[in-house]
């Protein structure tokens, strides 16, 4: 078992985000959390990431837990995301957004004065491993174009190679197909495919019901911040519970 | 008589370089919006003055405990500050950096308040008296050049990619495993460390120093430096030190009392930096900081 949630609970003043939620994720698998608008989805992958803390609850990736650490310290353990609304650096070039993601050392103040050959030969490894994720992407014509000039669909791909270029093990994707056309929406399906063929462990927010079900070897249902199914896409697609939240009850 | 003059705006536009590019590292390419900076120039300033009148203290080491002291206290002011972003933080440094002034003219029996420290001795490094104007110049260059290639390095070097990413976005910036609080302090601490070896330059120059030269006024002019020469560009910031330097210059030679060049001073660089803002957003050199990038489209 890769990745752990127990118990999860959080709440911004009134509204309970999240209560009461448990779920694991399985490693080498793609699992989506899926689940009407305001479920708790986004909030879910902000408390494993660290950016919130939970009210209650456990989370545990590989045996250790996650909510006592600082969402660099959780980075490191090689836990990456994207998020919803992107966060690339406008104006940084691809090229630099993708170096900066590299899993190297911390980066010293001072080691550009006291190893600069050391320095010199880690920076040229890393332009070399974000140029090929820039293929991967197919972006690497815009290699040194700052990231805020791309359109939306570019920055997409590039926010998912940036994840990728963190050679992190965990992979958490918010929405990677939200608002990108069919062309580039097949490319990042490929692009998942290939990364659980690697071993990543994925797990997906996503509307996109045909997507997930093409591509998801598990899907989480949440609804109102609780769990209320978990299964093999067959499986949810035959849950009345599942149907009843995205559809309501009949009258 | 009039290269002494010369020579004399010269050494003055090399104490704002090293101010400014210094500033530069802290705004432009941190995104710390620091309205204290002056601060940590007093703080060089009185370090190595105090040292060289009371215990005779050769200027290099008081230049570098003066240095020393103020990244540590930029280091520190990193902790209260660690969650104010933009305009916020601009008003806590801008607070540290009244306290700091206030300190200067009221700890007398340390400081002699608003009396001042007259008397500062002209430095001299390894026995080599820096006494006259045109070798206080030359210094002054050697000094500007090695801060401007030091921190050309450093926002060039893997470290000045972290602090460009946070800028950008601290909270990605976190998710990639960086220790965005720890880059944040080290970068406030360099450039304060800076700001202070400007601070004894320029005290060992004039040889009088009071807390009025660290004042708010002083604040605005670095600061409009930055902005004019363009955010995030270490030659912006030589350009702009320079330009602000020298263009009330023909000012003096206007026949008004003192009383009003000194205000139109305040005014010429009010309108430049107005100018600036409408026309040349990102400055003479640089790039824009004013502009925000969403979804491909460029607002």
């Amino acid at each position: 078992m890769s990745l752990t949630v127990k118990n999860l609970k959080r709440s911004f003043g009134g509204v309970e985000a999240v209560k009461n939620c448990s779920f694991k994720v399985k490693q080498g698998k793609i699992t989506a959390l899926i689940g009407p608008n305001g479920a708790g989805k986004t909030t879910v992958f902000n408390i494993i990431t660290g950016i919130i803390r939970p009210d209650a609850g456990n989370i545990t990736f590989k045996g250790e837990p996650l909510i006592v650490l600082q969402t660099h310290e959780i980075a490191r353990l090689s836990i990456a995301r994207t998020f919803q609304l992107l966060k690339l650096f406008p104006k940084l070039t691809c090229l630099e957004n993708l170096m900066i993601a590299h899993p190297g050392k911390d980066e010293k103040m001072f080691d550009c004065f006291l190893k600069p050959k050391k320095i010199r030969a880690e920076d040229e490894a890393k332009r070399a491993r974000a140029l090929e994720l820039l293929k991967v992407v197919d972006l690497e014509r815009y290699k040194d174009e700052k990231a805020g000039n791309l359109s939306y669909g570019q920055q997409k791909l590039l926010d998912i190679a940036r994840c990728l270029a963190t050679e992190a093990n965990l992979l958490l994707f918010d929405e990677p197909v939200a608002g990108v056309n069919p062309i580039v929406r097949e490319r990042i399906k490929k692009l998942l495919k290939e990364l659980k063929q690697q071993g990543k462990t994925i797990l997906i927010i996503e509307h996109d019901m045909r997507f997930v079900m093409d591509l998801c070897d598990e899907i989480i249902v949440l609804d109102h911040g609780v769990e209320i199914a978990t299964g093999t896409p067959a499986k949810i697609k035959k849950n009345k519970k599942v149907i009843e939240a995205y559809l309501g009850v009949d009258a | 008589m009039i290269e002494t003059y010369l020579l004399h705006l010269f050494i003055i536009a090399c104490l704002y370089v090293i101010l400014t590019t210094s500033l530069n590292l802290a705004i432009g390419y941190t995104g710390l919006l620091n309205l204290g900076h002056i601060a940590f120039y007093a703080i060089g300033a009185y370090t190595s003055s105090l040292l060289a009148l009371n215990f005779g203290v050769p200027f290099w080491i008081g230049a570098l405990a003066g240095a020393t002291l103020a990244a540590i206290v930029g280091y520190l002011l990193s902790y209260p500050t660690i969650k104010l972003k933009g305009d916020y933080l601009a008003l806590g440094t801008l607070g540290f950096s009244i306290i700091v002034e206030s300190v200067l003219k009221n700890w007398v029996s340390l400081t002699r308040g608003p009396l001042g420290l007259p008397g500062i001795p002209k430095p001299s490094i390894f026995g080599f008296a820096i006494d006259t104007i045109p070798k206080y110049a030359l210094f002054g260059l050697i000094l500007a050049v090695l801060v401007y290639i030091v921190l050309e390095i450093v926002v060039r070097s893997p470290f000045g990619r972290v602090l460009q990413a946070i800028r950008d976005d601290e909270m990605a910036a976190k998710t990639l495993g960086k220790d965005t609080f720890n880059a944040k302090a080290k970068a406030l601490a360099l450039s304060a460390f800076i700001a202070a070896i400007g601070g004894s330059y320029y005290a060992h120059y004039v040889t009088f120093i009071d807390p009025t030269f660290f004042s708010i006024l002083e604040t605005i002019l670095i600061f409009s430096m930055v902005i004019v020469g363009g955010t995030a560009s270490m030659l912006g910031s030589v350009a702009g030190a320079v330009l602000l330097t020298l263009l009330p210059e023909p000012l003096r030679f206007l026949p008004f009392p003192s009383s009003i060049i000194g205000g139109m001073r305040q005014a010429l660089y009010a309108l430049l930096l107005v100018l600036v803002i409408r026309w040349r957003p990102q400055g003479l050199i640089g790039e824009n900081t004013f502009k925000k990038f969403k979804n491909g489209v460029k607002r």
